[in-house]
């Protein structure tokens, strides 16, 4: 029972991190995934290993190895390298001529869901509550080479939360993480910077509020503790005259039964409201007053919660410091941005250079874009990757054809000049980081889960394609040649 | 010998007194050292926020027209962090500044347009685009600063930073003689707010004498009424568009009956009535190239006029010149946008305006006209730091814009923007214009 051991620790840890609602598609997730394998070993509790044996193993986060071997345990990878020792029971996939990478991820995809105009700060929606899992809906992901998809919301303003998810999977397993980050998609045209700047003055707002009513509480019980403790001086001060007169009493009636009986009943009287004091306490603890839910990720963000972020789409290179502008005051947000160069002309060359001194971490369509009423050509990833600045990549449209061009795309940047490890990097490990998933997938490492995909050659060979894709250790999908 | 006593006893006394001043003012000391130390702490504070550092831009060489205060040769204009500190021969420059050598350039104040269209947002601070290809030409027009719906912002190219400098410019009044109930309504509004404020005078008389005096009912005193005491108290202007001789006379008349400060925007036929538009003392905003027909029916004299401008200057009409559209269209092909606000004070020009009046049309009095002259509009030490440095007089049709400055830095670059770089008019050559080709390659060239 090793693993399962293991699973709990391994959930405790997270449950101290995490929220309520993740802890449930965390048990939910364990109870698949730690209970599958036992029921499938062979009856000792032992784990099912896989092994990947590749021509070529590229783990993004770190070295690559040719050939390669990757070892997996009951869907995690547990080692990789070369010339790897592996249990003999190991079901062993023979890649041998198959380029093996993490699988791909998407940050931002609507995956076809309808579009409808919804504006203002809907922090309570997640697009966790619109999708409903569909094996053919995720195929193009598949043949595409995307493991993971972030699902946003749609609508104008802070639109809601994304949902990450795996593109295949059991279905229990399939969601990520329903709260991976805000998405807004302000109106720059118009009020956009006005209302993303009241989205979080409203916010911090609503922290103020509950600090000031926190504060008053503390006061009142501050108040009502003297009172007590006037109070029980007040009452000792008069108890003790009271005592004397019943000594004098005593003395003088000359009973010495009555003036201990006396204290007892004293005795008692004392004692008989400390327990209701101790109950009404408990009643009396503070309860904050209700932070409003559209507001509470932005409110987590502002208290830098763990996990909180924010995905900010920017339509021109001006939106960038009307954005600035609108979360001045609010320091060290952990805030993202999709820049929307899907057109062949884009003015993003002019705040390249502010984006990578702000070490920001930026969505981009892979494309070559033309400087405005120009003929100038530019690399905006290369440049911004020289700049500092951290890339993602999404598509123009997540429709099968761009899915599959995706790669075709970034290969044509790579041969303008952006390093491959960088463009590796822009569609696995980083988009797994915009997410915050970055802890489970993104890259070869151990104990993520074993999200692979199969290449027939490079990934950014042009003519290359995916002949398998690996999802938790098994294959879920498989183009017709490689079979 | 009760002398030497006295002198006995004072010497004591100054001597047990000593130790205890002494330690007095230890104490003193000591009090004085925490009070040190509790604002060096809070220095340190300060100095933990990022301070900014001093932005110095120096501007050397060319002809200085200061537009309020003559030509200026051979002087420097340094400027700190966007405002000119110091003009003349002999200015200390600091080692960060940069500095633009404007050797044989003419070096104005930027230019100041009264109206504008599609430059910035519909909101300016909220929704402008600081990069956008209509203030590149805009400053490439030599414009710094324009007034957009009812706010007055300067073209910051590439920052948001200080770039509206004054909203609420105008309160706009409909004064036509096509809707004769709304001339009506806005002038018993305004005997009404005339009257309220006499009673309220009166009021404030009783007051003095009688306690229990009843203040003047102002529950109405709402929307126009509002709009009529704020220009009554002299806290707005008034804005009219007009352009006849009867309607000019009639906002005329009830400017000065109810003594407010007005702006005319239009005034064709100002020239007909120069010297009553002097006498109510309004602003106009006028298009020295727009042309209306003279109407023959008339018994007097209509239609539009060169000498507009001209006319109403030598009557003291304080002016403003902006062309016929005031947004940046067709990329200055038709010659009459706001590309081309020098040309339209150039065609007053024409019509009899001395040069320095243009000048001062689209410069310091248009400023003026805005309320923004304290900031923008001349060359002046405390204004801002906004010139337009061309390669000639600015009247001059051949004339073109070689470095447009705003806030200390240089937004506009005749040989970087692709957009004129190709005009050379006074054949410099040194940096030859880049080929054309296309597609042009990626890399290192850029």
């Amino acid at each position: 029972m090793r693993p399962f051991v293991k699973m709990i620790c391994s959930d405790v840890k997270l449950s101290l991190s995490r929220r309520g609602a993740r802890q449930l598609m965390l048990l939910a997730w364990l109870a698949c995934v730690a209970v599958m394998p036992t029921a499938f070993a062979a009856g000792d509790g032992e784990s099912t290993y896989v092994v990947v044996k590749a021509a070529h193993v590229i783990t993004v986060s770190g070295e690559e190895f040719s050939p390669g071997i990757i070892v997996i345990e009951d869907g995690r990878i547990s080692a990789v390298g070369s010339g790897l020792e592996y249990p003999a029971s190991a079901k062993v996939i023979h890649a041998v001529r198959e380029t093996v990478t993490p699988g791909l991820i998407l940050p931002r995809a609507r995956n076809g869901l309808p579009t409808y105009r919804r504006t203002g700060v809907h922090g309570d929606q997640q697009a966790a509550s619109e999708v409903y899992l569909d094996e053919r809906d995720f195929e193009d992901y598949l043949k595409a080479g995307y493991t993971s998809v972030g699902i946003v919301p749609d609508g104008e303003g802070i639109v809601g939360l994304a949902s990450a998810y795996r593109t295949a999977g059991d279905d229990d397993a399939r969601l990520l993480k329903a709260d991976a980050y805000v998405y807004a998609i302000p109106d720059w045209g118009s009020q956009g910077k006005a209302n993303l700047r009241g989205a979080f003055k409203k916010a911090r707002e609503e922290i103020e509020k509950v600090e000031k009513a926190r504060k008053e509480w503390d006061e009142k019980k501050k108040k009502e503790a003297e009172e007590a403790k006037k109070k029980v001086e007040a009452e000792t001060s008069e108890d003790k005259p009271k005592e004397g007169d019943e000594d004098k009493v005593a003395l003088s009636v000359v009973d010495s039964l009555e003036p201990l009986n006396g204290e007892e009943e004293k005795k008692i009287d004392t004692d008989s409201p400390k327990p209701e004091e101790v109950a009404k306490e408990k009643e009396a603890q503070f309860v904050p007053p209700k932070i409003d839910p559209k507001y509470q990720p932005l409110v987590d963000m502002i208290q830098h919660k763990d996990g909180a972020r924010m995905l900010v789409r920017l339509e021109r290179a001006s939106d960038l410091l009307h954005m600035f502008d609108a979360l001045e005051g609010f320091d060290d947000l952990d805030v993202d941005i999709e820049f929307s160069n899907r057109r062949r002309s884009s003015d993003l060359h002019q705040v390249i250079e502010k984006i990578g001194e702000k070490k920001l971490r930026i969505l981009l369509t892979p494309s070559i874009n033309y400087q405005p009423h120009t003929t100038f050509r530019y690399n905006a990833a290369a440049q911004l990757a020289q700049a500092g600045a951290k890339l993602a990549f999404t598509v123009s449209r997540d429709i099968p054809r761009e899915l599959r061009r995706g790669t075709q795309h970034i290969a044509e940047l790579v041969r303008a000049g952006l390093p491959i490890a960088d463009a590796l990097r822009a569609v696995t490990l980083e988009p797994a980081m915009m997410m915050g998933v970055d802890k489970e997938v993104g890259s070869i490492e151990k104990d993520k889960s074993a999200d692979l995909v199969f290449w027939d050659s490079d990934p950014l060979d042009p003519h290359g394609k995916v002949n398998r894709v690996m999802i938790l250790g098994e294959i879920v999908w498989e183009s017709d040649k490689s079979q | 010998m009760k002398i030497k006593n006295y002198f006995l006893l004072l010497t004591l006394i100054a001597l047990v007194a000593t130790p205890a001043w002494g330690l007095g003012n230890e104490k003193g000391k000591e009090a004085a050292k925490t009070k040190a130390s509790i604002d060096t702490s809070a220095d340190v504070e300060k100095e933990k926020k990022p301070k900014k550092e001093d932005v110095y831009f120096n501007l050397t060489g060319g002809t200085v027209h200061t537009v309020t205060g003559g030509v200026l040769r051979d002087v420097s204009i340094l400027c700190k962090n966007g405002k000119i500190v110091e003009m003349g021969q002999g200015v200390a420059v600091p080692e960060n500044a940069k500095s633009l050598d404007a050797t044989g350039y003419h070096i104005y104040p930027g230019l100041v347009a009264a109206d504008s269209g599609g430059i910035f947002g519909a909101s300016a601070e909220n929704s402008t685009n600081v990069f956008s290809l209509q203030m590149t030409l805009a400053l490439a027009g030599g414009i710094t600063t324009a007034a957009t719906g009812n706010t007055a912002a300067k073209m910051t190219f590439g920052s948001t930073e200080g770039l509206v400098i004054k909203r609420d410019l105008f309160k706009t009044l409909r004064y036509s003689t096509i809707e004769p109930n709304a001339r009506y309504e806005l002038r018993e509004k305004f005997e009404k707010v005339r009257q309220y404020l006499r009673d309220y005078e009166a009021y404030e008389e009783e007051k003095k004498r009688d306690d229990e005096a009843e203040e003047p009912d102002k529950e109405w005193l709402k929307g126009q009424y509002q709009v009529c005491l704020s220009l009554f108290k002299k806290n707005a202007v008034a804005k009219f568009t007009a352009n006849n001789a009867h309607e000019l006379l009639d906002v005329c008349d009830l400017v000065s009956t109810f003594d407010i400060d007005a702006v005319i925007f239009g005034a064709v036929e100002g020239w007909t009535v120069a010297p009553q538009l002097a006498r109510a003392k309004v602003s106009v905003v006028v298009t020295p190239r727009r042309r209306d027909n003279l109407d023959e029916r008339l018994n007097r004299a209509s239609g539009s006029s060169i000498e507009n401008a001209s006319i109403l200057y030598d009557h003291g009409v304080s002016l403003a010149i902006i062309p016929a559209n005031t947004s940046v269209t067709l990329w200055g092909l038709a010659g009459r946008d706001l590309l081309h606000l020098n040309m339209e004070a150039a065609f007053a020009v024409r019509g009899g305006l001395s040069e320095a009046a243009a000048l001062r049309a689209i410069t310091i009095d248009a400023a003026k006209l805005l309320g923004v002259d304290h900031r923008v509009g001349s060359i002046e030490i405390g204004k801002d730091a906004d010139f337009a440095i061309t390669d000639g007089d600015i009247l001059h049709y051949m004339t073109h814009t070689r470095w447009t400055v705003v806030n200390g830095e240089v937004v506009y670059d005749k040989l970087k923007d692709t957009l004129f770089d190709h005009i050379r008019p006074n054949g410099e050559l040194e940096s030859p214009p880049p080929d054309d080709y296309w597609p042009r390659s990626l890399g290192a060239d850029q």
